[in-house]
């Protein structure tokens, strides 16, 4: 993998300033929620534009409906894929309320605290390791069954787990990277995060454009 | 399965009739998101002295994500300092100023004019966190809102349907065209 493109290829658009300028007033405005979906939709539009080859793949600001539907859609996936451990986290809270000042019941509130902690972990790892097929197949195919067409998802991961992994963590060193930013006036934050979305597309789309395996045949299908 | 496959198709058509929504809507929805912040960040002060310490501190605890929150360089609403400090106030009121300038007049800022509204924030900023000088309240508000006005009017005019582009008329001039 081309790591060094993914962190750089946004600066190699004449427009990337303006670009990610325009990325960060939706950033600031995922703050209440409102531009969660208008950022996910530029981020899938450009994934899709990295796995078809394109050697300037930012697109334009334009079409905003069709960024913000399917920004709303991944944001969607996201949210179930993310559902078990919204159950773990109520589990934990219910039985640390009803026996939580119990001192002779301290040992079980750890135990279970620890157990569900350990499963939530889990968990992530889990949806972090699936999110490059994830959001490849929802590039190909913007729709809300893509992601969780579990079988297709599985093998893709399966089959290119070495280059998964990298883009899973390089993303991560990208957001922390991104963190940076505050120290911009507090605003630049928001420019660095976006920036670090971008990151992860171009990651992302380099797992599918060097996959094996079978599942990217199916995947290329959609195209 | 088929249950399934329905029930996605449908939220599929949802999402396609919110985005129809949006493509019309986008700057209002920015607009109140903007409106939101600015909103909420004066609403951590209101909360603190109303009592509500929870979600005063829920309120402080987002914001702090983005800004340094140093109270001697801060707006105070009700005795308590508002979550944003006075420059990133006078910067996100102004974003939203400039975002409706631009619905009501699409006015074409070029990029020089742009660059050179932000740099009285830069100067002010910049002198400051070397240590040159300290500056004042007001006149990081004022600097913010400059930067962020002319922002939000160069930039609103490069997104979605309000995108403004130059063309050269026979005159020599330049008209604007949507």
């Amino acid at each position: 993998m081309d790591v060094g493109k993914s962190f750089s290829y946004v600066f190699e658009d004449e427009q990337w300033l303006t670009k990610v300028l325009i990325g960060g007033l939706f950033m600031l405005a995922s703050v209440v929620l409102v531009g969660i979906p208008f950022v996910l939709g530029y981020v899938v539009e450009t994934l899709r534009n990295i796995m078809e080859g394109q050697a300037k793949p930012l697109p334009e600001w334009v079409d905003l409906g069709e960024k913000f539907k399917k920004g709303l859609l991944l944001a969607a996936i996201l949210i179930v894929w993310g559902i078990p451990i919204w159950i773990i986290a109520c589990f934990q809270a219910v039985v640390t309320t009803i026996i939580g000042d119990s001192s002779s019941a301290a040992g079980f509130v750890t135990a279970i605290s620890c157990l569900t902690s350990i499963i939530s972990i889990l968990w992530s790892i889990v949806m972090a390791l699936l999110e490059p097929a994830i959001f490849t197949r929802f590039a190909l195919k913007p729709e809300f069954s893509s992601g969780f067409a579990f079988e297709e998802l599985w093998r893709f991961t399966v089959d290119n787990i070495g280059n998964v992994i990298i883009a899973v963590l390089l993303s991560v060193v990208a957001s922390v990277l991104a963190s940076f930013g505050v120290i911009l006036c507090g605003v630049g934050v928001f420019l660095t995060s976006f920036w670090a979305y971008l990151v992860m597309a171009h990651l992302f789309g380099q797992v599918y454009l060097q996959r094996k395996g079978g599942a990217g045949e199916e995947l290329t299908a959609a195209l | 399965m088929v249950h399934s496959r329905h029930w996605s198709a449908r939220l599929d058509d949802l999402a396609e009739r919110a985005g129809r929504w949006a493509e019309a809507r986008w700057p209002v929805m920015l607009a109140v998101a903007w409106g939101g912040v600015l909103l909420l960040a004066a609403a951590a002060p209101l909360a603190r002295a109303a009592g509500l310490h929870s979600l005063s501190a829920g309120l402080y605890a987002l914001f702090h994500l983005i800004c340094h929150q140093e109270p001697a360089r801060s707006l105070w609403i009700a005795g308590y300092p508002m979550a944003l400090c006075a420059r990133d106030v006078g910067l996100y009121g102004g974003l939203w100023l400039g975002l409706l300038i631009t619905l009501w007049r699409r006015v074409v800022i070029p990029g020089w004019i742009a660059l050179l509204c932000v740099l009285p924030m830069a100067l002010d900023g910049g002198t400051q966190l070397l240590g040159l000088r300290e500056s004042t309240n007001a006149l990081r508000l004022i600097t913010g809102a400059l930067a962020g006005v002319v922002a939000g009017m160069y930039l609103g005019a490069k997104i979605g349907y309000l995108r403004v582009s130059i063309t050269p008329s026979r005159s020599g001039g330049a008209r604007t065209s949507g």
